[in-house]
């Protein structure tokens, strides 16, 4: 059986997490916070070191780089001396190549145990990845891995595809990708990204976590600070939702505190000793981060409903309806409960505000077909990448569309470097 | 019109060479085209520091590149090394070898110089680690303003220098890169071996080791 | 209620090593005893078992996660009990992977196993020789394991059998298991040591392949340096954060 007739390994290299798997399968494998422990004895080996001949080569360690963690193995060695954690994506851009292909090789080798030469592979990129950094990815994978054949897809067109199972295949929409690192609303029309139109936002799920720790640090709770901002991820995992009005629902919590006052008990990562507090406003007020962020940062101010309707109205006119028709969500931030609502209303609520604008200035002459808002979202949506992901590798044409080894090695890395995507018209 | 008189940079450029040579002890070899620079030495890691010292001479005499548009086309100003379109704007290119395999090929002209580096591959290991390390290396090329994208053919990798590299960036500094890259390749790519191997060894007594 | 799962492997095993009698049955039918192993039609080998049953099973789990080191552990299983017992069965060989193959060959003081081990990239097969060599050596420090020679030629125990003879192949590499290397406990560690050993070499040659990534990557940012040296510093406004500039105006 040649490597065509494997399902693809998916990976879904994401700021916060990175989902992997199998193509064909419904849920990721694994799924593992992107962070890589390394050992950092190994990096003061120097050339000069390694000239004392062989057994000080084996005391400066020449096996050291294989001395790391990745994922939840390397954030239980927060506190081990001879660890430093390492997080080689920032704001969806691979920053560190060094710790990011120890992460590949752990997640290939350990986690998924495949041979790489046997698969094809799947990845993912933010739609605003320079081509440097695919070709640097090309160059990883097939000069380290020796894969087969390799597909680097856009994140959103993926989100896209994802809808797929609860919808017919619609390529055209907006999607609205809210990650732990950056927040991209990315049109896409009949699969191919409108480049120029794409919004990012630096206000994402580690922000929100940030903003859950500063606010229980100002209350006072009695979290050890060494733990407050995974205790901050965590209540904002588990509590946390998105409200109509922030200042009825500043009047439901002061009148039933009992009802709306939740509590978290947890063990301190260090002593181990337990401790509980309380999650009050913080449960409404994190995700209402996107849509006033005035209240989290003085320099981003661009509420989260008005970007999407920005992006749409810089789109092309003949496709701008179609965007309004199919606005996607995807990644962990849009999780919140009734997020899809808040968002649908407050979009509808510009766009009729536009229309009834242009037609008072008509002077009531002219009367607009209402524009159809609707912001979908579906059971996937945490994984939506990934889960496009592997529908797209699952059928048999993705197996024309990778960039193989025979391609690689006759004209390089540079095979990479276009993401046909992009070659739209616009 | 302005004449251009090839002389001006090719004596004291030959001069150059000669008098770094006369000062090692080394054979000299003096062909119509090609300058041979052979050392007879029998250690090898000796011959490093001459073999160096002449690329930097050399380099230093050759590297006198002026503004010079193209003579065929007008409005067109190209490495004249590369397109060695007029016979007059050429200098005879230098070969300095250290050994048959190691050899530096420096090509001139009146705007551009050419350097050619071929790397010391002992063995199958030492040829397949240079030929991965120079090529993820011209992956580079982008931001090595003066590497060439391709070696010329017989080289393992070639430098590029123009006018207008030389009246961006201090002269001596770029004939240190070069040098110091000439230094550090194969020091690199012998400690690489050196790695291949010590990890070998130890991968392979764990496995053994594992036979209780 | 009880749900039960079926578990489908398939394995780039010749169809000869599932049918033969040559132990991964005996062995299969011994650790999952009533196990229904009659594969799908596209599949190599089937195990169906009640998932309820066995959910909380840790020692059956890691039973069923090794499937691949007990089909392929089978025929040196059945070597190796024949060997402990004094007796010795026929010559075998399987082809783990397309192109590459494992030779069983008994004698009657020891079990030799061989194996075929190629890597398709150039720089894979220039490594693995290496690796491959370097157990030869690492083999006179480390006495308690079995004998190691490495050639890339056939070596001779592999005289009267029949294979397809291949060209630059990374090499044979043959580990000869005498009756200390073999008895009681250590029977199964040595059936899991060489079912894995191609999965190690591999997994190696890629580590290493990773560590000379990043010395290159290193050394060429080292470089870059050098050659950024050489441009001439401008002098160029600094600002602070908020964008004013030192300048008193």
């Amino acid at each position: 059986m040649d490597a065509a007739g494997r399902p693809a390994v998916v990976i879904d290299n994401g700021t916060g997490y990175t989902k992997m798997g199998f193509a064909g399968n419904v849920e990721p494998c694994f799924i593992v916070p992107t962070v890589v422990a390394v050992n950092e004895s190994f990096l003061g080996q120097t050339a000069n070191q390694s000239k004392g001949g062989l057994s000080a080569f084996h005391s400066a360690g020449v096996m050291a780089d294989l001395d790391f963690f990745i994922g939840e193995e390397a954030l239980a060695r927060t506190h081990a001396n001879a660890y430093t954690l390492s997080y080689p994506i920032r704001h969806g851009q691979i920053e560190n190549w060094d710790t990011m292909e120890r992460f590949w090789q752990q997640c290939i080798f350990n986690y998924l145990r495949c041979d790489p030469e046997d698969h094809y592979f799947l990845f993912t990129e933010s739609p605003l990845t320079a081509p440097e950094n695919r070709e640097y990815m090309g160059e990883i994978m097939f000069e380290t891995f020796n894969v087969p054949g390799l597909y680097i897809a856009t994140q959103a067109v993926l989100a896209l595809a994802a809808g797929y199972t609860t919808s017919k295949l619609e390529m055209t929409g907006v999607v609205v990708d809210a990650g732990d690192g950056m927040t991209h609303v990315v049109p896409v029309a009949d699969g191919y990204v409108i480049g120029s139109s794409i919004k990012s936002i630096p206000v994402a799920g580690r922000d929100l976590s940030i903003f859950v720790q500063q606010l229980m640090r100002e209350r006072g709770e009695r979290v050890p600070p060494e733990d407050s901002l995974d205790v901050a991820r965590r209540v904002k995992e588990a509590y946390c939702y998105t409200c109509a009005d922030i200042v009825k629902e500043f009047g439901k919590h002061d009148k039933e505190p009992s009802k709306y006052i939740k509590q978290w008990t947890g063990f301190n990562s260090k002593t181990g000793a337990p401790f509980s507090c309380d999650v009050g406003y913080e449960r409404f007020l994190a995700p209402e981060v996107f849509f006033s962020p005035e209240i989290y940062s003085s320099d981003f101010t661009v509420p989260l409903p008005e970007v999407v309707d920005k992006c749409i109205q810089s789109a092309p006119i003949d496709t701008r309806r179609a965007l309004y028709k199919n606005i996607v969500l995807s990644g962990g931030s849009t999780m919140f409960k009734d997020f899809q609502r808040r968002l649908q209303r407050d979009i509808k609520k510009l766009v009729d505000a536009r229309s009834l604008a242009s037609e008072t200035r008509s002077g009531g002459d002219l009367k607009s077909q209402a524009v159809e808002v609707n912001v979908v979202g579906h059971p996937m949506q945490r994984f939506a990448v990934w889960f496009g992901g592997s529908l797209l590798a699952s059928t048999p044409d993705f197996y024309n569309a990778c960039h193989t080894k025979a391609e690689y090695e006759e004209y390089g890395s540079s095979i990479c470097r276009l993401n046909p995507v992009f070659k739209g018209m616009y | 019109m302005e004449f251009w008189l090839p002389a001006n940079g090719a004596v004291d450029f030959q001069a150059q060479v000669l008098s770094c040579n006369s000062s090692s002890s080394s054979s000299i070899h003096l062909g119509f085209h090609v300058l041979h620079c052979l050392w007879h030495l029998s250690n090898m890691a000796n011959t490093l520091r001459p073999y160096l010292t002449c690329i930097r001479n050399t380099l230093t005499a050759a590297m006198c590149l002026q503004n010079f548009p193209c003579q065929e086309v007008e409005r067109h100003n190209k490495p004249e090394v590369e397109f060695k379109t007029s016979r007059e704007l050429l200098l005879n290119p230098i070969l300095i070898c250290r050994n048959e395999a190691e050899k530096c090929l420096i090509e001139a002209s009146i705007n551009s110089l050419r350097i050619s580096i071929k790397v010391k591959q002992a063995d199958e290991l030492e040829n397949i680690l240079a030929k991965k390390f120079l090529r993820f290396l011209s992956m580079r090329a982008e931001s090595f303003q003066v590497l060439r994208r391709k070696p010329v053919q017989g080289y393992d990798i070639s430098f590029l220098i123009t006018n207008y590299h030389c009246e961006e960036m201090s002269k001596h500094k770029l004939i240190d890169f070069v040098v110091t890259f000439m230094e550090d390749i194969d020091k690199e790519i012998s400690e690489l071996k050196l790695s291949v191997n010590t990890r070998g060894r130890l991968v392979a007594t764990e496995f053994l080791r594992q036979f209780t | 209620m009880s749900a039960s799962v079926t578990l489908m492997v398939w394995i780039d095993l010749s169809e000869q090593i599932l049918n033969l009698t040559n132990g991964s049955t005996e062995l299969l039918t011994k650790l999952f005893p009533g196990l229904d192993t009659t594969p799908d039609a596209t599949f190599d080998f089937a195990l169906k078992f009640d998932c309820d049953k066995y959910a909380n099973n840790t020692d059956f789990l890691n039973s069923i996660s090794q499937i691949k080191r007990h089909i392929l552990g089978g025929p040196m299983n059945a070597a190796f009990t024949a060997l402990a017992a004094g007796s010795s069965l026929p010559a075998s060989s399987y082809s783990y992977r397309k192109n590459e193959s494992m030779f069983i060959c008994p004698s009657k003081d020891k079990v030799v196993v061989i194996f075929l081990v190629d890597f398709q990239d150039t720089m894979d097969k220039a490594v693995s020789r290496i690796f491959l060599q370097e157990f030869v050596e690492g083999q006179r420090s480390v006495r308690t394991a079995p004998p190691v020679s490495y050639s890339k030629e056939p070596p001779q125990e592999l005289a009267g059998m029949k294979f397809p003879a291949r060209e630059n192949i990374s090499g044979y590499i043959s580990f000869s298991l005498e009756k200390r290397h073999v008895e009681g406990a250590k029977k199964d560690q040595a059936i899991t040591l060489l079912t894995g050993f191609r999965s190690y070499l591999h997994y190696h040659i890629k580590c290493s392949k990773t560590y000379l990534q990043m010395r290159m990557r290193k050394r060429v940012a080292g470089w870059l340096q050098v050659l950024n040296r050489a441009v001439p510093e401008i002098e160029t406004e600094k600002k602070t954060a908020a964008g004013k500039t030192f300048v008193r105006k």
